[in-house]
């Protein structure tokens, strides 16, 4: 997947807003993850999550997802009139759930009529309507709905619809924090009581994170004769299936492998150039253990350097693939992986090389981005860094 | 290149049912069992369309759903408004995700390849369609399963119902499911254009939005599938296509009632009425979404 240029970035997550901001915070290896604020649950507890400021949405859009991905995609877009017929892709989990599961709660099904505005945007393909609609895009929308791994897929398609000529994509992710999975996660045993630790130890299970980043994608020739700035380039997507089990991860990361390997020989690279890694890392016990397996398989020692970012946001569900994308573009323009925060003794079970503490100031030139999901849904994307 | 229909299936309301699927087939997996309404709607239509292939693991799934399985998330919510936020099904929870019906595929059906779910409100069916024949386009699998299903649920209609438009729409629910394969074949998908146009988020685009499409869509076929979402869309339509010269036979599968995946259920008759045609018969498959969604699928056959 050789010459899909991105030129555009856009994010918003509980560490603030903007690239710039993310990239500071990544340095200092901060945590945007507090206590819940958004609503309250009787009965659960107040866990840390990635929370985006009311204060960045406030008064933007009657939809706290549509916000965000509004928000992200402003930044993304940053003025650039977008000619032809691209692609709007969006991933999703819940879409607008946070407004419509309050509907639910207080109508239990009925018309509930007087609160009907809480529904409107209920349906996870509103978010790329509004996105088109608020930036005058006709052509093709796509909305990826494969739970934690919709972003990562959104990105890979619109990067394979630029290969096959189409001339822009804006792809990208959102999720909002919501009382559906707040409550599931916890029903399921996942949510841990402090800041999630990724690959420590002493993980307990993941923080939940809300968000949005988007990405603008375009052929790299035209994009240069244009003059725009290429900030790095998509070069590969793999996506496959464990067919094991709908939420645990295969025991091995067998399906893992595969779309790491898949996004590889994709991009045409062998693992022995991938210098980074931005690991799904979620700090589930099985899920981080599946996710070592799969890495240690894959690359030879001393291997890539390793981190996760979801200590810093929180997991984002449909919204990581392209926050992580998002952080694999800054890393790579930058010369800087960024470490685990929460991450301070690593699990001796884990083969792998992680980013030291603080962070490392290299060189990277291949980044490899692992999103994985409920389902058994596993997808990988690889950049590299622009050329000069 | 060549995107051939390899396999079709079908679970849809019959002519007395009122677009509500009443009765579906038992299934001989005892894995099956724990599935909801809507995964075993989506695994019968699947199965129906994969009745002569033999195993595939490297079988790329795309899902289309407007909602997913909005009873699993009314059983999740209606458990932590009863019971208490602490005691939410965890089953229900992980039976509302969007993608749930494509991992329960991915494993009955033993499939590794890429798995994935589309979701576009009432353009779902076509846009799996689209991402399946990009996924054969671009190499990455060389057979594509496309299912789309949605299922009709009190709350569903109840939110149509408090918003009053658009005007008589008749809700319902199915399963379709399209296998797609880079190899010769009877039947091909021609084209799969989407395209969507500003409108408000309740609302179809206009006759005016949708009649560019409609005619480039429809040139050169034998008959066209009407989408009838709305008296107001069938209006668009018949004038969107009144000046195509020779006139085209026009089709409205409105037994299958309107919902999220009723394209790829319509696409699968169309199929169906185009293979008992002769060789070189085609029929072209028109989709609208609220908030602005349009699609035109062709479907030829080209070989006995």
């Amino acid at each position: 997947m050789r010459g899909v240029a991105i030129t555009g970035l856009g994010i918003v997550s509980g560490l603030g807003v903007g690239a710039a901001t993310h990239l500071t915070a990544l340095r200092a290896a901060r945590s945007g993850l507090r206590p819940l604020s958004l609503f309250s649950l009787p009965g659960l507890p107040v866990l840390p999550v990635g929370e985006v400021d009311e204060e960045l949405i406030r008064g933007q859009h009657p939809s706290r997802s549509v916000a965000l991905a509004l928000l992200a995609a402003r930044q993304a877009v940053a003025g650039h009139a977008l000619a032809g017929e691209g692609l709007v892709a969006v991933g999703t989990t819940t879409g607008g759930i946070q407004e419509s599961e309050q509907h639910y709660l207080r109508h239990r099904g009925q018309e509930g009529r007087p609160d009907r505005q809480l529904l409107k945007h209920h349906p996870a393909g509103a978010i790329a309507d509004v996105l088109a609609s608020e930036f005058a895009l006709g052509g093709e929308r796509q909305t990826f709905s494969t739970a934690c791994s919709s972003s990562a897929n959104a990105i890979g398609y619109g990067a394979a619809c630029i290969r096959q000529g189409k001339p822009w994509a804006l792809v990208g992710g959102v999720d909002s924090l919501c009382r559906l999975t707040y409550a599931g996660f916890h029903s399921l045993k996942l949510l841990s009581s402090e800041p999630c630790r990724p690959f420590d130890l002493h993980r307990q299970g993941l923080s939940l994170g809300e968000g949005a980043a988007f990405l603008l994608l375009e052929d790299e020739d035209q994009a240069r004769s244009r003059g725009a700035s290429v900030l790095a380039r998509v070069t590969g997507w793999g996506c496959t299936s464990d067919a094991h089990h709908m939420t645990a991860p295969h025991p091995e990361g067998r399906g893992a492998m595969e779309a790491m390997t898949a996004a590889l020989a994709d991009a045409g690279v062998e693992a022995s150039a991938v210098d980074y890694v931005n690991a799904h890392g979620t700090a589930t016990p099985a899920n981080d253990r599946a996710e070592a397996l799969a890495l240690a398989a894959l690359f030879k020692p001393p291997g890539p350097l390793v981190s996760s970012t979801k200590g810093s946001t929180g997991h984002t569900l449909g919204a990581a693939g392209a926050m992580e994308a998002v952080f694999c573009v800054l890393a790579l323009g930058a010369g800087f992986a960024p470490s685990t925060a929460g991450l301070t003794e690593p699990d001796p079970l884990l083969s792998l090389r992680h980013v030291p503490p603080g962070g490392l100031v290299a060189p990277l030139d291949v980044a490899l981005s692992n999103s994985f999901g409920f389902g058994g849904n596993n997808a990988t994307l690889v950049f590299a860094r622009a050329a000069p | 290149m060549t995107v051939s229909i390899l396999g079709l299936g079908l679970v849809a309301p019959g002519v007395e049912d009122a677009f509500r699927v009443r009765t579906l087939p038992e299934l001989a997996d005892g894995s099956a069992k724990r599935l909801t309404r809507l995964e075993r709607m989506a695994l019968v239509a699947a199965q129906r369309a994969l009745a002569n292939e033999g195993e595939m693991p490297d079988l790329a799934l795309v899902f289309g759903t407007g909602y997913g399985a909005l009873a699993a998330t009314a059983e999740f919510l209606d458990g932590i408004a009863t019971r208490g936020a602490a005691f939410g099904r965890p089953i229900a929870f992980q039976q509302s995700v969007h993608h749930s019906p494509a991992g329960q595929l991915s494993i009955l059906l033993g499939s590794h390849g890429p798995a994935l779910t589309m979701t576009a409100r009432e353009v779902s069916g076509e846009s799996a369609l689209k991402v399946g024949m990009t996924l054969l386009d671009s190499g990455r699998s060389d057979r594509v399963l496309v299912v789309a299903a949605d299922e009709w649920t009190e709350s569903l209609a109840a939110g149509y119902r408090s918003f009053e438009c658009p005007q008589a729409l008749s809700l319902g629910e199915g399963a379709a499911a399209v296998l797609l394969g880079a190899v010769p074949g009877a039947l091909s998908v021609e084209r799969c254009t989407l395209t969507a146009h500003p409108c408000p988020v309740l609302r179809f685009a206009t006759r005016e939005q949708l009649r560019p499409l409609l005619l480039e869509g429809a040139s050169g076929v034998g008959s066209v599938s009407i989408s009838a979402a709305s008296d107001e869309v069938l209006k668009a339509e018949t004038w969107g296509l009144a000046d195509l010269l020779p006139a085209p036979a026009r089709f409205i599968d409105s037994d299958f009632g309107f919902h999220a995946s009723a394209g790829l259920l319509r696409l699968v008759a169309a199929a169906t009425r185009v293979q008992a045609s002769p060789v070189g018969s085609a029929c072209a498959v028109h989709g609208v979404a609220l908030g602005g969604g349009q699609s035109m699928t062709v479907v030829r056959h080209v070989r006995t």
